[in-house]
C-alpha cells in the first residue's frame, strides 16, 4: 500500500489528511502518460511548497504544474485550505493598472517610490491583529502559473515589500485576474 | 551654500547618507541600500523612530514616511538614531551632501536618542572608528573638515582613539561629546528641527492643557493658534478689544496704543512700539508639507507686518506647513510680555488653554517669535485666541501685582476665567493684545 493511502496519524492536520486522501484518488485515476511525473512530484512536493516558507517553486515543480492540470487543481485547493488569507480573482474592468486590492481581513497596496520612480511599495495591512501574521504569499495567475514570495515580519499591523516596478510580480499583483493567498 | 556629508558609524565602516525622500503617507519608512530596492533590516525600527506616536522625526518634521538610502548595511542596533536625526535636520535645511557632492564639512555619528532628544551612550566607538580609517583618509585628502559626534560618555575614548589612529598632532578632526542632538545642530549652525519644541520637557509644559470642565479627548495637541498680530487696533483694556472683519489686514507695520500713534502707522515710516508681524506658508497645489520642509516643493509665503484688529480670517489646517508670528519690540526700552493662548470649539467647549511664553524680555529692537502651527489633523473647526502681554513703560515684570495677575493662569478653566485673568493683567500694568483666528479642516 502506498504511503499516500495510509490512515492519517492522529493529530495531523485537516488539510494534510484531506490531501492525503486526494493523493490516493489521483494515484487511482491518473492517466498511464501522468504516471512517470506523478512519481517525481507528489503531493509531499505540492505540500510542501505550500507550507514550508524556505521550500523554492523547482524546475520540476514549475514544470509539473505547467502541464498537470490536475496538480494545478490540488495545488489550489490545498492553498484554498491552508491559508488565512485569500484575495479572489477578478476581471480586468479595464486597461489601467490597480493600485489597491481589498481581501477579507486585509488590503493591499502598491505606492511608487517618490525617491526611485522605478521601484514600487507593497503594502499589506491587516485589519485583525490577532490573527498570526502571514509569512508567504503566493500567486495564481493564467500566464505564469504560481509564484511564492516571502513575506516579512509585520510592523503595525502591516507588511511592506519593496519591489523593482517592472519585476513579473508587480505586474501580477498590478492584474486584477491574479488569484492571492497568503499563509 | 556649504553641504554636510553625514555617515552613520557602523562596525563595518561609515554609511554614508546619501539621500532622504519624503515617501507617500501610507508608506512604512524604509531605509534602502545605495537607491536599490533593498531594505534594510533596521527599517522597521526606522519606521518607529520616524512615526507617531513612538517617532521622533514626524513630530519634529510634520512627515511621517521617509526613505533614506545609505551607502552601506546597517544590520542592527540603535546607535544610527543620532546620524539620522542630524540628517534629517540637514536636509531639512537643504544642505544634506549626495554621493556626487562636494561637501565641506563630514559629519560622523553614533547615538541613541530619546523622545527628549537626549544622546545616549553607545558601544564599540573604538572599533567602528578603525573601520572608517579609510573614510577620514580621504575626507582629509580633499581638505573636508570632520566632525566625529559622539555621546558625552563616549567622548574621551574617541579622541584617545583618534590620537592613536593619526596621531597626537593629526589635524582636520573635531570631536564634540553631545548631550542633545541639539548640541550637534548647534555645531553645524543647522536650525532645530521645525517642530522640535514639542518634544522638549519644557515645551511639553507648554502645550494646550485641557479645561477642566471638558476632559474630552484631543489629542494631536500641537498648540495652535494664530498667525497673528500686530497691533494698533488693539486695546489697553483685555475686553475692550474690538474685532475687525475678516480679511482686515494691514500692509503698513501697525504699533501699539502705548505709543502716540492711534491708528495705522505710514508705511514709510519708522515703526515705533510693539510691532508684530505674521507668516504663513503653505504648500503649493498639488504638492505637500513633506516636500516643502525638504525643499522638493518651494512653499507660497504669505507674509503681514500687521493686522489692524484681533480678528484673523479663517484657515483651512489643510496644506498649511507653518505658521509663526513675531513681535518686536521697537518702543526704545526693554519690555517684558507673557504670551498665553486658548483654544475651544466653535461652541465653546473643550476650551485648552497654553503658555508659551511667561516674563520673556525684549529688549529694544530686539523681537520675540512665537512658532504657531495649528493642530495638523482637526476633525471640527477650532478657535484659537492669543493674548500677549506686555508690560508697560516703567513697569517691572517683579512688580507684585502684575506677578499675581499673570501667575493665575494656572486657574483659568474657562472662557470667563480667561477673561477675568486679561482684565486683571490689563489692570496691573501690563497692555493686553488679544487676536483670535478660527481654523477649519
Amino acid at each position: 500500500m502506498r504511503e499516500s493511502q495510509a490512515a492519517p496519524p492522529p493529530g495531523q492536520p485537516f488539510a494534510e489528511a484531506v490531501f492525503v486522501a486526494l493523493e490516493g484518488i489521483n494515484a487511482l485515476s491518473a492517466r498511464p502518460g501522468d504516471e512517470a511525473q506523478r512519481q517525481s512530484i507528489g503531493f509531499k512536493d505540492i505540500y510542501r511548497f505550500a507550507t514550508e516558507a524556505d521550500q523554492r517553486m523547482s524546475p520540476e515543480l514549475c514544470q509539473a504544474l505547467q502541464s498537470n492540470g490536475r496538480l494545478r487543481a490540488d495545488l489550489r485547493h490545498l492553498l484554498e485550505r491552508t491559508t488565512l488569507f485569500h484575495l479572489s480573482a477578478r476581471a480586468a474592468a479595464s486597461g489601467g493598472t490597480i493600485t489597491t486590492r481589498h481581501g477579507e481581513g486585509f488590503r493591499m497596496t502598491l505606492r511608487e517610490s517618490r525617491a526611485e520612480r522605478g521601484q514600487i511599495y507593497v503594502i499589506i495591512r491587516f485589519g485583525d491583529t490577532v490573527m498570526p501574521p502571514p509569512t508567504m504569499l503566493f500567486m495564481i495567475d493564467d500566464d505564469s502559473g504560481f509564484r511564492k514570495l516571502p513575506l516579512p515580519a509585520p510592523s503595525a499591523g502591516a507588511v511592506q515589500l519593496l519591489l523593482e516596478a517592472d519585476s513579473d510580480i508587480v505586474a501580477a499583483l498590478r492584474d486584477p485576474r491574479t488569484e492571492v493567498f497568503m499563509r | 551654500m556649504k553641504r554636510i556629508a553625514v555617515s552613520i558609524a557602523t562596525t563595518d565602516g561609515p554609511a554614508r547618507i546619501q539621500r532622504i525622500t519624503a515617501e507617500d503617507p501610507e508608506v512604512r519608512s524604509v531605509v534602502c541600500l545605495g537607491g536599490k530596492a533593498i531594505s534594510l533590516p533596521i527599517s522597521a525600527d526606522y519606521d518607529a523612530f520616524v512615526r507617531n506616536p513612538t517617532g521622533i522625526i514626524q513630530a519634529c518634521f510634520g512627515h511621517g514616511a521617509f526613505r533614506i538610502d545609505v551607502s552601506r548595511q546597517i544590520t542592527g542596533g540603535v546607535s544610527w538614531q543620532l546620524g539620522v536625526l542630524v540628517a534629517h535636520a540637514v536636509a531639512d535645511a537643504n544642505r544634506l551632501a549626495g554621493p556626487d557632492d562636494d561637501a565641506a564639512t563630514a559629519l560622523w555619528a553614533s547615538g541613541e536618542v530619546d523622545r527628549d532628544l537626549k544622546v545616549g551612550a553607545v558601544r564599540d566607538i573604538t572599533l567602528k572608528l578603525n573601520q572608517s580609517r579609510q573614510a577620514f583618509a580621504a575626507y582629509q585628502a580633499q581638505g573636508v573638515a570632520i566632525i566625529i559626534a559622539v555621546p558625552e560618555s563616549n567622548a574621551a575614548e574617541a579622541e584617545q582613539c583618534l590620537k592613536d589612529m593619526f596621531g597626537p598632532d593629526a589635524g582636520g578632526f573635531r570631536v564634540i561629546g553631545v548631550a542633545t542632538a541639539g548640541d550637534i545642530l548647534k555645531q553645524l549652525r543647522v536650525a532645530l528641527p521645525k517642530r522640535r519644541w514639542r518634544l522638549s520637557p519644557r515645551a511639553a509644559a507648554r502645550k494646550f492643557r485641557r479645561g477642566r470642565p471638558t476632559p474630552a479627548a484631543f489629542y494631536g495637541a500641537a498648540a495652535a493658534l494664530v498667525m497673528v498680530v500686530a497691533l494698533a487696533g488693539w486695546n489697553h483694556g483685555a475686553e475692550q478689544a474690538p474685532e475687525a472683519p475678516a480679511g482686515a489686514f494691514s500692509s503698513a507695520p501697525l504699533t501699539t496704543p502705548t505709543q502716540q500713534h492711534s491708528g495705522p502707522a505710514d508705511g514709510k515710516q519708522a515703526p515705533q512700539g510693539i510691532v508684530a508681524a505674521a507668516t504663513l506658508a503653505r504648500a503649493p497645489k498639488g504638492s505637500g508639507c513633506a516636500a516643502v520642509y525638504f525643499n522638493v516643493a518651494t512653499a507660497v509665503v504669505q507674509h503681514w507686518q500687521g493686522i489692524e484688529a484681533g480678528r484673523l480670517p479663517a484657515q483651512r489646517t489643510r496644506g498649511l506647513c507653518d505658521l509663526s508670528y513675531r513681535i518686536t519690540n521697537h518702543s526704545g526700552e526693554n519690555r517684558w510680555v507673557w504670551v498665553y493662548g486658548i483654544r475651544e470649539d466653535t461652541l465653546g467647549r473643550r476650551f485648552r488653554t497654553r503658555i508659551f511664553h511667561q516674563g520673556e524680555k525684549i529688549a529694544a529692537g530686539k523681537s520675540l517669535r512665537v512658532d504657531a502651527g495649528p493642530p495638523r489633523h482637526l476633525e471640527a473647526p477650532v478657535i484659537q485666541e492669543f493674548a500677549a502681554l506686555v508690560t508697560r513703560p516703567g513697569i517691572k515684570p517683579g512688580n507684585g501685582r502684575l506677578r499675581k495677575a499673570v501667575e493665575d493662569i494656572d486657574r483659568v478653566w474657562t472662557r470667563a476665567d480667561w477673561n477675568r485673568l486679561l482684565e486683571n493683567v490689563s489692570k496691573s500694568g501690563a497692555t493686553v493684545y488679544r487676536f483670535k483666528q478660527e481654523f477649519t479642516p
